[in-house]
């Protein structure tokens, strides 16, 4: 067994397998940290790039992103003795008055799948509960989810409440969901837009200055 | 006995016998003098405009009705859109775009500043099999009570169009929301995981959920006197997260059995919208499902992409930024509109519409500006036929 098999598991969404390679994994002593980077990111980061290839579409990524977090729940309990380092945290949300999930949770993944430390504040965030996150967690980036027209302007005040409150300059906002453009995002004064699961977490690195 | 409650409509008899001519000229693929524009205002754009909450205009038959009514009224006497074409104005029992999900069992989330929403339920493969659909469940039931109270309720109101009285129509049927969206509803994003863990089930799944909203709406056309074929209208929104192979195997047969029970190719029109990415599924559109239109096609799609399948085959209504027509300027929003022109009328069958749909609070000065944009255009040249 190797660390690509898992890799392999994860791409192809064979959440079974991917639980028993991770299971294999430990019980050989491999260190956590190296089966997240050698097994499970190198994994996700191939489900990116066939996303951005159209040859993935949201059920396949799902499919993966599930295999690599039932594999992530087995090492969660270990990290923080292994002395493991995220690459970034981030915050994300649906914004307040929008309930839909299914974006905001694929990049939730793809994100946990790419290394980061996420937390998910779940949807219909208030500005306020996002900003009240940034002075909690910390994170070097926000991500917000919208999927309806009428919930976007939702974007702006959570800017505008992080302007208000003096913590704009301490993190990034990215924002993205299917009504969402570049030109939105540069009208409200976000540092990035992602127009997919899988830019998201290209769009992520880039403003954290991480190599992919 | 209790005062009817009046409502004077008033709009230039004109105009209105132009906007017909517009509109049945487009069905041709033909253009009287300009494109024609028709703005898409949903229940949140004048709801808003009235400051009406939503918990009120769910609140009672009654309410509703009269609400739908003051509607009709504010946009009809404002917009200037081709909207208007015959006298007249109608009312139907309005539980926005959960209505389906209800009726095939989701629990309903209700607000009193945003449209309801559906909560989903089926949280395992086992519970999507063994789901089973009832009769008039949930909103499809309230649905069909409404209707009937509504229809008594009509002797309790006087519409008079220009000073005219015009019969008020009262419109039942079920939601445009196709199977698909359903589904989504029912089960969230594990339905398009089961879609590779378990394609025959959800196959047999989607089958149940079709079967039933072919039931209601069966029922429903025989209480209210409409004929079983002459029409429908769906969507399949959320067509942006499947690919075409996988849209055209696990959803689009679904589609295509309600359209042909309600509107057999050639018996009447097969509307679509579709206000996702759909450019990669156009050839299922047009070879699979026979769509006769696309309403209210998104404007994250370039006009370019519909030149060579679509555009001047089926009629289309787009697909103006709903952000840009929100946010203006005047300038950006002509500047889009003759670039959409541009680009599919001289294909004829174009509507040009926001894709879709209207912001509450949009300035009428913006959506005006629409419509100048298609008289500054004037009457596109059509090209010859391919």
């Amino acid at each position: 067994m190797s660390l690509e098999d898992l890799s392999q598991a994860i791409i192809v969404g064979n959440r079974q397998k991917a639980i028993d390679l991770t299971e294999k994994a430990l019980a050989d002593g491999t260190p956590p940290p190296e089966v997240i980077y050698r097994g499970l990111v190198p994994g996700m980061d191939v489900v990116g790039e066939k996303f951005r290839n159209n040859e993935y579409y949201i059920p396949n990524v799902l499919v993966s992103a599930r295999a690599m977090s039932a594999s992530m729940e087995l090492l969660k309990p270990l990290l923080v003795s292994s002395g493991m380092k995220y690459v970034g945290k981030a915050v994300i949300g649906t914004v307040e008055g929008d309930l839909h999930d299914i974006g905001k949770n694929l990049v939730r993944m793809m994100l946990q799948g790419g290394g980061f430390d996420v937390l998910d504040l779940g949807v219909d965030v208030s500005p306020d509960k996002f900003v009240q996150s940034v002075k909690e967690f910390k994170p070097e980036l926000i991500a917000m989810s919208a999927l309806l027209t009428t919930t976007m302007p939702g974007m702006k005040k959570v800017i505008e409440k992080l302007n208000d409150e003096g913590i704009r300059g301490t993190v990034k906002v990215m924002i993205g969901g299917a009504p969402i453009t570049q030109r939105f995002a540069d009208q409200i004064g976000a540092d990035a837009f992602a127009s997919d699961a899988s830019s998201a977490v290209l769009r992520a690195k880039e403003l954290l200055g991480v190599s992919s | 006995m209790t005062a009817k409650t009046r409502i004077d409509l008033r709009y230039p008899k004109d105009r209105m016998l132009q906007n017909r001519a517009r509109l049945e000229a487009v069905e041709r693929f033909e253009y009287v003098d300009r494109v024609p524009v028709v703005f898409g205002f949903d229940t949140r754009f004048p709801l808003a405009e009235r400051g009406i909450s939503w918990s009120e205009y769910f609140s009672n038959p009654r309410v509703q009705m009269e609400h739908q009514l003051r509607n009709a009224q504010l946009i009809l006497e404002r917009t200037s859109d081709d909207r208007v074409a015959w006298p007249g104005v109608g009312v139907w029992p309005d539980f926005q775009n959960v209505t389906n999900a209800s009726g095939c069992g989701c629990e309903i989330i209700w607000s009193d500043n945003d449209p309801p929403r559906a909560k989903s339920f089926l949280r395992t493969i086992d519970e999507a099999v063994a789901w089973r659909p009832e009769p008039m469940a949930g909103l499809w039931g309230k649905r069909l009570d409404w209707y009937q109270v509504m229809r008594e309720l009509r002797d309790e109101f006087e519409v008079t169009f220009n000073g005219e009285p015009v019969e008020i129509g009262v419109g039942l049927g079920v939601n445009g929301d196709s199977p698909y969206m359903c589904a989504l509803d029912m089960a969230g994003e594990n339905f398009l995981a089961w879609l590779i863990e378990a394609p025959h089930e959800m196959n047999q799944f989607m089958t149940r959920i079709t079967d039933a909203m072919i039931d209601t709406e069966k029922q429903y056309r025989q209480i209210s006197g409409r004929p079983l074929i002459g029409g429908f209208g769906l969507s399949d929104d959320p067509v942006p997260m499947l690919s075409q192979n996988q849209y055209r195997q696990h959803i689009a047969p679904h589609t295509k059995r309600l359209y042909d029970t309600f509107a057999p190719v050639g018996q009447g029109a097969r509307g679509m919208h579709l206000c996702g990415k759909n450019i990669h599924v156009l050839d299922v559109l047009m070879d699979d499902l026979k769509i006769t239109s696309l309403d209210g096609y998104g404007y994250v799609n370039p006009p370019e992409a519909y030149c060579d399948r679509v555009a001047g085959n089926v009629v289309m209504r787009g697909n103006l930024d709903p952000m840009l027509l929100y946010n203006g300027p005047t300038d950006a929003i002509k500047k889009e509109c003759h670039h959409i022109m541009e680009v599919l009328a001289p294909y004829g069958g174009i509507v040009l519409q926001d894709g879709y749909n209207v912001c509450p609070h949009t300035s009428w000065t913006f959506l005006d500006a629409m419509v100048e944009a298609a008289e500054e255009y004037g009457k596109p040249t059509l090209r010859k036929k391919k």
